[in-house]
């Protein structure tokens, strides 16, 4: 039975995808047009300005391990991607909708997962800032991004979490107190001093600064943690080897090196020093855990990207390649091939959208939904500079009320997040592995060939099966907030 | 893996490995951005690893598939790349073997690598490549995609097409040939330093001499069964270098307060590592000898399936042991998912070699 021609240049148009977002329409249609509208720039550009650069790229870093990719990093900058999450009001060009972003994420790891992985530094720090609450140097970041954006170097971020000997015992709290931690800032006049190495820090080589978690006591790291914001040209402080790795290759990965690297006081992100009557308050535990929640989201929605980028260019070369003579998608075994491919794509998504809705239903604070309109405008960023506005948002009072208002977030709501952002990110992952597996399965000489562009998505699929906790660890974080709540005294990890 | 008599081809590919290629595996896998390893080449040549299958009257060994098998075991475990060079050398010196003639014998049989495609299925060669007949010659025209060795290799092994028949055969010709332009080195998933690229032929000129096999459709299907367990071995060859890889990492590091291999989902996908390893090696044992007796099917198709396509699964497994340091390229074990994942692809696609599979099972029960 012959089939009507569609124009194959929509498939995974929105219309056919984001059945929830739309039904979502009926009660927020400013909302979700603003999603939309998002997502069909985000879609823009990829496919006109990014896909382009994609395989040469790759291939450059592949055959220069110090290769560094500036001229995507100045691409992104030149289309207003490095400011796209940032509400206006602080400077950036978002439409509004920061938790509802992540269709945009998978349309970009769909065409290059190394991509979002280049810019994933970046947002992870974006989002450390954001949830610590410090909006004196969210804003001063925020600022010197939007206005270095456009220019030979722009200004990005990072975000240093690993060291050499801890890995996944840094991506959950309560597997701090065993971790085997280097790092540790020291208190001193005026300032912190830094010592060690962190490690596998993405977007490293590319940022300008960095956003560094390290504790003040290592015996007791949880309840004294700091986050610091280390300018790249601060004495003390320099960058390591760039890793090799096997995909991801635009994105750089990096050591990052504290030798007695003094931070001066008004660079201290958060800390446990900071507000004595929080300290039992799990205030670290907290934002690591929303950091988490909101970033492991978002590696769910990298791996439907890669899911279905895989996909898609499977379908595509399934068209011209015959066995037996007959074309391959006319032959029922590649139907069936492409369909569990596609359904894989499809139920990546479904948890990914189902855990930012999670998100977005349990943390009671103002960052969750989306910003009022009246909120984010060219008006109040000027507003947001003047030094009375300044006064009030960067007051310790506002920032004390606001920490206490999400400090109360109850448990419950805390879990929720946590169990679905690890769902999206297990789910996501390995939907995005296996379809890399059965792609280069399907096509096998060209799915080998770099050129035809199927086994980098493989390549890169097997990131996010490790990064933000391992898929193993993530397992046990799914037990330990859905499961384990409802079996009393069971022991988890 | 191996019954005493093979004893000693596991010793010399073990100190080969040992010497030659563990130093070496990682830094060659930068082909094509550095050179060839034609030293590691030449004294694979001298050590006479690539002569195995060879008689002794032409200074080979005289040994068959399974010492072939015991080789290629001990070389993927460090190499998987060298190993597969190893693997196409004998593929094709049997091909020449088989199909040539004295005089074509003579001339190539030496040769020090000898390209074949060796990623096609064996029943549906490709068909881009057509020869035409001009008297007692041939003139060639088209080109030969993904083409193993290509690039380093003296001679050629072309599967063509008679122009204007349904048949398939294969040329010998010089890789220097007039009208022969090999393609830069492709850029591939995995066995890198294992050197692939396309190849054109434009108005070749050749002798019927240079005519190797003149029905690919039925000859050629039958040399690859006898080969197939040399795959598997391939295979289980680079799992086994995953499983030990991982298993020597998971006693190191420490994670959650203890060794990771005392976390038990580490310790499950050893296991499992273990289970695919160790049944791997016998399996591919018993197609070897099913082979060498002259009777690979069905067992040398069914174990060739299961065994490729199960490294490649517990590969990206050898990979996740190692968490961060296992998606670097440091510890090798990157390479071997990638290696893993190319070797599936040797004789055609996976799913492709199952319905040939099923499609020949019910031919014969006819």
């Amino acid at each position: 039975m012959k089939c009507p021609d569609f124009d194959r240049d929509n498939l995974f148009d929105f219309d056919d995808h984001y059945f929830s977002l739309m039904a979502l329409e009926k009660y927020d249609p400013k909302l979700i047009a603003i999603v939309r509208q998002n997502w069909l720039k985000t879609r823009q550009f990829c496919k006109e300005h990014l896909a382009p650069y994609i395989l040469s790229e790759d291939k450059k870093n592949a055959s220069d391990p110090n290769h560094i990719s500036w001229d995507l990093l100045r691409l992104a900058g030149r289309h207003g991607r490095l400011t796209v999450y940032i509400p206006k009001f602080l400077g950036g060009s978002s439409l509004g909708s920061p938790f509802l972003m992540l269709p945009d994420v998978e349309e970009e790891a769909a065409v290059d997962t190394g991509y979002s992985g280049m810019l994933g530094g970046h947002g992870l720090g974006l989002t450390a800032l954001m949830m610590s609450l410090n909006l004196r140097i969210l804003q001063q970041v925020a600022n010197k991004i939007t206005v270095n954006e456009k220019s030979e170097k722009p200004y990005v971020i990072d975000c240093a979490i690993t060291e050499p000997t801890a890995g996944t015992d840094v991506e959950e709290v309560e597997l701090y107190p065993k971790a085997r931690l280097t790092c540790q800032a020291k208190k001193v006049a005026g300032g912190v001093v830094l010592n060690g190495r962190k490690v596998f820090i993405s977007t490293g080589h590319m940022a300008s600064d960095h956003i560094v978690l390290m504790p003040f006591d290592l015996k007791d790291p949880i309840n004294n943690y700091g986050g610091f914001l280390v300018p790249g040209n601060s004495k003390g402080f320099s960058l390591g080897r760039k890793e090799r790795k096997m995909g991801h290759l635009i994105s750089t990965v990096s050591e990052l090196i504290f030798e007695d690297c003094f931070v001066p006081d008004e660079n201290i992100i958060m800390s446990t020093l900071e507000f004595p009557e929080f300290k039992d308050r799990d205030q670290f535990q907290l934002v690591l855990e929303m950091v988490l929640g909101i970033t492991r989201t978002a590696v769910g929605a990298m791996g439907t990207g890669n899911a279905r980028g895989s996909f898609e260019r499977v379908l595509a070369l399934a068209k011209k390649t015959k066995y037996r003579g007959r074309t391959l998608v006319n032959q029922q075994w590649a139907q069936a091939m492409l369909t569990n491919m596609f359904m894989n794509a499809m139920m990546a998504r479904s948890v990914y959208l189902e855990a930012t809705f999670a998100i977005l239903t349990n943390i009671e604070s103002t960052l969750s939904r989306s910003i009022p309109s009246f909120m984010n405008t060219e008006f109040m960023k000027k507003m947001f500079n003047t030094t009375l506005y300044k006064k009030i948002f960067h007051s310790r009072w506002l920032r004390k009320l606001m920490i206490r208002r999400i400090l109360d977030t109850p448990l419950e709501n805390r879990a929720r997040i946590q169990f679905m952002s690890s769902m999206a990110k297990v789910v996501g992952s390995d939907m995005a592995m296996e379809n890399g597996h059965l792609a280069v399965e399907f096509l096998s000489r060209a799915g080998l060939r770099h050129d035809k562009g199927i086994e980098k998505g493989f390549r890169d699929a097997k990131l996010l099966q490790i990064f933000e906790g391992t898929n193993q660890l993530n397992r046990l974080i799914m037990f330990k907030h859905y499961i384990a709540r409802h079996i009393p005294g069971v022991e988890v990890f | 893996m191996s019954t005493s008599d093979l004893q000693p081809f596991r010793d010399l590919a073990l100190r080969f490995a040992r010497k030659e290629l563990d130093p070496k595996a990682i830094d060659s896998d930068n082909y094509p951005f550095c050179d060839f390893n034609r030293g590691a080449i030449r004294t694979a040549q001298e050590a006479g690893l690539f002569k195995i299958m060879l008689s002794e009257a032409h200074g080979g060994a005289g040994q068959g598939i399974a010492a072939l098998c015991e080789i290629l075991f001990s070389l993927a475990k460090s190499d998987a790349s060298f190993a597969a060079i190893v693997f196409i050398n004998t593929l094709s010196k049997s091909a020449v073997l088989k199909w040539g003639s004295k005089p074509i014998i003579e001339r190539f049989i030496q040769s020090q690598l000898i390209a074949f495609p060796a990623y096609d299925l064996p029943t549906d060669l490709p068909t881009d490549l057509i020869a035409e007949k001009m008297g007692d010659a041939f003139s060639l025209n088209g080109r030969v995609e993904f083409f193993p060795l290509a690039p380093v290799a003296d001679a050629l092994i072309l599967p063509a097409k008679i122009q204007d028949s349904e048949v398939n055969v294969f040329f010998l010709i010089d890789a220097r040939t007039k009208g022969i332009s090999i393609g830069e080195p492709i850029l591939s998933l995995g066995l890198r330093s294992c050197p692939v690229s396309d190849v054109e032929l434009d108005r070749v000129e050749t002798s019927a001499e240079s005519l190797l096999c003149k029905d690919a459709r039925t000859e050629y299907p039958a040399l690859t069964a006898n080969f197939r367990p040399a795959v598997a071995a391939l295979a289980v060859g680079v799992l086994s270098g995953s499983y030990e890889a991982a298993k020597a990492y998971a006693k190191e590091r420490f994670q959650g307060g203890k060794i990771i291999v005392e976390h038990e989902q580490v310790g499950l996908m050893l296991a499992n590592m273990a289970v695919l390893t160790e049944s791997g090696k016998a399996l591919v044992q018993s197609m070897a000898q099913a082979a060498d007796e002259g009777k690979p099917w069905p067992l040398s198709d069914a174990g060739l399936i299961l065994l490729t396509e199960q490294a490649s699964r517990a590969t990206t497994d050898g990979v996740q042991v190692l968490g961060g340091y296992g998606y670097m390229k440091d510890y090798g074990q990157e390479k071997r998912m990638r290696d893993a994942k190319q070797i599936e692809s040797i004789f055609g696609a996976s799913p492709l070699k199952r319905m040939e599979l099923i499609a020949e099972i019910l031919r014969q029960e006819k």
